[in-house]
């Protein structure tokens, strides 16, 4: 679902906007929007590139998700759902992804954040709802939750709502 | 990385565009030598084989004019399958699509009344719509029925190859004929006009060099070209982004079966002057401009090239049967040939093949 491997990194940023102005008008690219876009893009989002003209399949991981993330969020979405944002990446990228999604959450996106990585949670979410078999366990903040209480839940005990 | 008996290989990112070109070089040099071992066959000296194909074909004014004839087919209907390509759409039915267009052609120079100077440009337009309805049909199945694009498109050309014999053997066949399958010979108002002592129609030439500028500004410059090209690369990502597959699909074989229909207008208004047999009507042009699109990859401008050196080697065919009392099958062969060692060459352009001995690391050549 993720990128256009072939396709260059300022083509894979107007994915979904490319039938818009200013990216299209008419049947024809606006190519110099597009470039100035993607310019724009790699700086905000420190993707590290070549340039804009390189082929998505050449990024590491860790901008290939810079690159979705500055595709997804460039236009200012309302609710962003982000599963496993930060999987497989190095410290740096999931830093950097991390602080992203903080951004967004200064912005007023509201952000479902799926993941496995406790510490990531714990760091980043407002509340946590732990799902077993399919069903939410019950609903904490991570300020005043314990390891322990969310490793219960997890584990399939059903605890009160909280929040 | 993969093992493969005691080679292993290595997948490669992205081929320069040098690998490309020496790979597809030492394809079309592979396909030489194997053809050389053909003459040897036949009792003609390989050398002496490729010295008389070189010296008539590329060394004599009549030798240029009849690659550059040859080259007008392969190069309308290489250019649209090029498109067709790009988004992953195997159409295999150029052939069809072109003799969809040599029979509108016949229509519109025998039997549509229409007057002279409109005569021309109404076998080009009418032409281009022919090869293009016949282009559009699978890509409906394939889209609204998953009909195989491959199967559908190779047998359309069938049903288009078998109605054009109808056309010849039954309600068109030429009453000036004296019985032969063939129909009337066109008024001259709708012959296409040559260049001086040839038989290159120009104006389809014109067209062709023209289809390749524009099919590759298409491509790079306009939404339907960003929108084949995600299709073909990420048919996922061209869902996400809410891209029509139907859209693509139509635009794409209605522009490669219109080209291809282009073709078939010029060789019966540019050469034959008449609708005759389908494999006279075109010696194999749709089926050869398939390597000539594998060959640019991807690219229409390149398709110019490869076109030009698959026009060289029909040239080269007539010359084969003349000069060296050969048949003239033996460009199908050497066709098939170079098709082969492409596909086979493809491999190494994606994979780094490194030969690996008993107890030792050996690098093999690590191409670049």
């Amino acid at each position: 679902m993720g990128i256009v491997p072939e396709m260059s990194v300022a083509e894979n940023l107007i994915l979904k906007k490319h039938h818009r102005p200013p990216f299209c008008r008419g049947f024809l690219l606006n190519l110099r929007a597009v470039r100035r876009f993607a310019h724009h893009a790699i700086e905000e989002y420190e993707i590290m590139t070549p340039g804009p003209d390189t082929p998505a399949k050449l990024l590491s991981g860790g901008n290939i998700q810079r690159l979705i993330l500055a595709r997804e969020l460039s236009g200012e979405p309302a609710l962003i759902i982000a599963a496993h944002p930060t999987y497989g990446l190095d410290v740096g990228a999931t830093e950097q992804i991390r602080q992203i999604l903080l951004e967004q959450r200064r912005r007023g996106a509201a952000i479902l954040l799926i993941s496995e990585d406790l510490e990531e949670l714990m760091s980043l979410a407002d509340r946590i709802a732990v799902i077993f078999e399919g069903e939410i366990m019950g609903e904490v903040a991570p300020e005043t939750a314990s390891l322990e209480e969310i490793g219960l839940m997890m584990a399939g005990e059903k605890r009160g709502v909280v929040l | 990385m993969k093992r493969f008996g005691p080679f292993v290989f290595e997948r490669r990112l992205a081929p320069t565009r040098t690998a490309i070109l020496g790979y597809s070089l030492l394809a079309i040099a592979a396909a030489l030598v194997v053809m050389s071992f053909i003459f040897w066959a036949y009792g003609v000296s390989p050398v002496k084989a490729y010295s008389t194909i070189g010296r008539t074909t590329l060394g004599t004014r009549f030798g240029l004019m009849e690659i550059l004839r040859r080259t007008i087919p392969l190069l309308l209907c290489g250019v649209g399958l090029v498109i067709a390509f790009r988004a992953k759409f195997w159409n295999i039915g150029a052939e069809g699509q072109l003799l969809a267009g040599a029979v509108a052609a016949t229509w519109v120079a025998l039997f549509s009344g229409i007057p002279a100077p409109w005569k021309i440009p109404a076998m080009f337009v009418l032409g281009f719509v022919a090869g293009a309805v016949w282009g559009i049909i699978p890509a409906l199945l394939k889209v609204k029925l998953q009909v195989n694009d491959v199967i559908s498109t190779l047998m359309m050309n069938y049903i288009m190859a078998y109605f054009v014999k109808w056309l010849i053997y039954g309600p068109w066949r030429g009453p000036t004929m004296r019985g032969f399958a063939y129909t009337d010979l066109f008024p001259r108002d709708a012959w296409l006009p040559l260049i001086r002592y040839s038989k290159v129609h120009w104006p389809t030439l014109v067209i062709g060099i023209a289809a390749a500028v524009l099919a590759a500004l298409i491509l790079s410059r306009t939404r339907l070209g960003y929108e084949i090209r995600v299709v073909g690369d990420s048919p996922d990502a061209a869902h996400y982004a809410g891209i029509s597959f139907l859209g693509v699909s139509l635009w794409v074989m209605l522009l490669s079966g219109g080209l291809a229909g282009l073709a078939g207008v010029g060789e019966v208004a540019g050469i034959h002057h008449r609708l005759l047999e389908p494999d006279h009507v075109s010696l194999g042009y749709g089926y050869t401009a398939i390597i000539v699109a594998w060959l640019a990859r991807g690219s229409p401008m390149a398709a110019i090239i490869t076109s030009l050196l698959f026009g060289l080697i029909f040239a080269a065919g007539d010359e084969i049967k003349v000069t060296l009392q050969m048949p003239f099958q033996i460009t199908g062969v050497f066709n098939g040939l170079i098709l082969f060692f492409l596909i086979g060459v493809e491999v190494l352009l994606y994979w780094r093949v490194r030969l690996v001995r008993k107890g030792q690391e050996w690098a093999g050549k690590a191409g670049s």
